[in-house]
């Protein structure tokens, strides 16, 4: 793990307006997240894990504070540049995966690849070819989304997300839409991932995914509870 | 962004969705089919050049009723306005008048059949000679052929010659009668030689250099530019001089003004707003085209939010979602253009045929009006499937980008 901070948050609010009524997501969140960190986002419905987690894609702009991703300020990006650095810098995997229907396998890892103008075929190829392999759907290639189970959908969504090797992986309920076997399978996945060094920050709120984190960060009301490692926490809860 | 991912992508969505494809190809297709049937009935009967030599320069020349010198409140002159005119300007190269008028052919001893009526043009002889087109047989009117004391000679057409003479091959110097009075044929025109309008036969015409400034205005003037002017050099010639007629004679030339207009606008559907109604019915077809075209793409543009917003995830900038969105319009635009190209011209061949059917020898299409579509048309369909593509595609690339 690093000591520079690849995301850094500072201040961040996002406030809805619906209406004329008022809706305030995030209140004043600090976070930082380092290279190489598995950070699992938790809380209760409705707390502003999501949204935490929009922002930091750059899917959603704050209302107010500052976002750094590897040093640069990117939420006072232009929206082209935004969608550059989505495309170049961070992987999603979606709680419903969303794999587009009428692509195949093949096509729909190598999507994010292909707004990448340097990348030739045969180099997006070898990309979406290695991406696959680690996720073990190799042998998928030309079928489409509605021809797979839940587990494998999502093993092809995380190979999407990680065709372009992205600096972070953000992970939004990844199990969330998955029995209890296929989501031991994705979690799994997540680790291996984790091993080889990718930095990921997680949205869950199953206990079970989050210990599988480095660090748990708990949101309540917009507001961040709670910070600390995954391994405090069992200290503390074997003390309970 | 890759094109032929795009390409690829969206020809699975539209074989996908056949309904949906049928009907924007169906809304393209007749479309253009009917816009571009009344581009090339307008550009080939109302813009069209003559099919001669230097045929850009062919002209017609109209009195107005009002200083707008608008054509369709055209009028024909008298033979002193005509006097007034040649002598006065200076932008023609040739400048001649005609009157037309149904004659009786009847020459029952030669070709053995009844009487028929066809369109003549009693034409000053300069006008023929200046089309450069040479009769198949015998030679054209001379201005020696208009003398009082003359034998009276008449130049005829080509079907005039087949249909009522029977292809005569000793037609040449033989005498027929036209309107009860005996004529001498002096030529046959070559097929489709119908010049100024729609004429079957041509009779000399001279103006008296003397004619009186009351005479009947019942002169149609035509001409040819000259090299040096163009039609509002030639326009500003003509008002100048009906200017001083008005001067001289404000009772009859009072409220006459002038226009040159090129030649194929000289007719009279021309001068009722033809041209302009149908150029006016094609925009408002266009228009059609472009909201239904519009509507259905926005409501495929609804349809496809999800997929949009995944390619925004993971990278796809507003351009490229734009270009994404308006891959599909573009191939369905192409496409529907391409058919209606081919609807147009076996529609364009069937009214051919059936409008031919329909004339007599009296109402004649003029005869440079070929209704095929032409390069031209194929340019206008170019340009009018870009135009479909970008005002209805660009509701839907924005709609997809929100």
């Amino acid at each position: 793990m690093s000591d520079s901070a690849l995301i850094t948050l500072k201040g961040i609010q996002k406030i809805f307006y619906t209406d004329e009524i008022e809706t305030r997501a995030l209140e004043d969140v600090h976070l930082e997240i380092h290279e190489g960190e598995y950070v699992s986002i938790n809380g209760p419905s409705g707390c502003g894990k999501s949204t935490l987690l929009s922002v930091m894609g750059l899917l959603n702009s704050s209302t107010n504070g500052q976002y750094l991703l590897d040093g640069e300020d990117v939420a006072s990006l232009s929206q082209s540049r935004q969608a550059q650095v989505r495309n170049r810098q961070i992987g999603f995997i979606f709680q419903a995966f969303n794999l587009i229907g009428d692509m195949n396998v093949f096509e729909n890892v190598e999507l994010p690849l292909t707004y990448r103008k340097e990348l030739k075929r045969k180099e997006r190829k070898a990309k979406v070819q290695e991406a696959l392999e680690k996720v073990d759907m190799a042998h998928r290639l030309n079928h489409f989304p509605a021809q797979l189970s839940g587990g494998q959908q999502q093993r092809v969504a995380i190979a999407r997300a990680l065709t372009g090797d992205p600096k972070v992986l953000l992970a939004d309920e990844p199990t969330g839409n998955l029995d209890s076997k296929n989501a031991g399978i994705v979690m799994e996945l997540l680790d291996n991932l984790h091993k080889q060094g990718s930095t990921i920050c997680m949205v869950t709120h199953d206990p079970r995914s989050a210990l599988r984190a480095d660090r748990q960060v708990t949101l309540f009301d917009g507001k961040i509870a709670d910070d600390q490692p995954t391994a405090n926490m069992r200290v503390e809860g074997m003390a309970g | 962004m890759n094109t032929l991912n795009d390409l690829k992508y969206t020809l699975r969505l539209l074989k996908k969705t056949p309904v949906f494809s049928l009907i924007c190809l169906l809304v393209v297709t007749f479309g253009v089919a009917i816009v571009l049937i009344l581009f090339s009935f307008v550009k080939n009967t109302y813009f069209q050049e003559m099919p001669f030599v230097n045929g850009d320069r062919f002209v017609a020349i109209k009195q107005a009723q009002k200083e707008s010198g608008r054509e369709n409140d055209a009028l024909p002159m008298n033979g002193f306005a005509f006097n007034a005119i040649k002598n006065g300007t200076h932008s023609f190269e040739t400048l001649g008048a005609f009157q037309s008028f149904p004659t009786i052919v009847s020459d029952i001893g030669t070709s053995g059949r009844s009487a028929e009526m066809y369109l003549a043009a009693k034409i000053m002889p300069n006008l023929l000679a200046a089309t450069t087109v040479n009769p198949i047989s015998g030679r054209l009117l001379h201005d020696e052929d208009t003398g009082i004391d003359t034998v009276r000679v008449v130049l005829i057409s080509y079907r005039l010659w087949q249909n009522y003479y029977l292809g005569d091959l000793d037609i040449i110097g033989k005498k027929t009668r036209m309107n009860a009075e005996p004529y001498i044929i002096v030529g046959v025109m070559p097929e489709g030689y119908a010049y100024p309008t729609n004429y079957d036969l041509w009779f000399p015409l001279a103006i008296p250099s003397a004619a009186a400034v009351e005479e009947p205005a019942i002169y149609l003037a035509v001409g040819v530019l000259s090299r040096d002017s163009n039609l509002a050099s030639a326009t500003a010639d003509v008002k100048n001089v009906l200017a001083q007629l008005r001067e001289r004679n404000p009772t009859i030339y009072n409220l006459l003004y002038g226009a040159v207009t090129i030649h194929a606008r000289h007719t009279q559907d021309s001068n009722n707003g033809t041209p302009e109604l149908l150029g006016g019915m094609a925009l408002i077809i266009v228009l059609l085209v472009c909201v239904n075209l519009s509507s259905l793409f926005l409501v495929r543009a609804n349809t496809r939010m999800q997929e949009l917003a995944i390619r925004n995830a993971v990278g796809a900038g507003r351009w490229q979602i734009f270009t994404q969105v308006l891959t599909e319009s573009l191939i369905l635009c192409v496409i529907g253009s391409m058919l209606g190209v081919l609807i147009a011209d076996t529609a364009m061949q069937l009214l051919q045929g059936y409008a031919e059917g329909l004339v007599t020898k009296l109402t004649q299409r003029p005869f440079w009006q070929d209704l095929t579509p032409d390069s031209t048309g194929i340019t206008f369909v170019v340009f009018l499937t870009l135009t479909i593509w970008l005002l209805s595609g660009s509701f839907c690339g924005d709609q997809g980008i929100a």
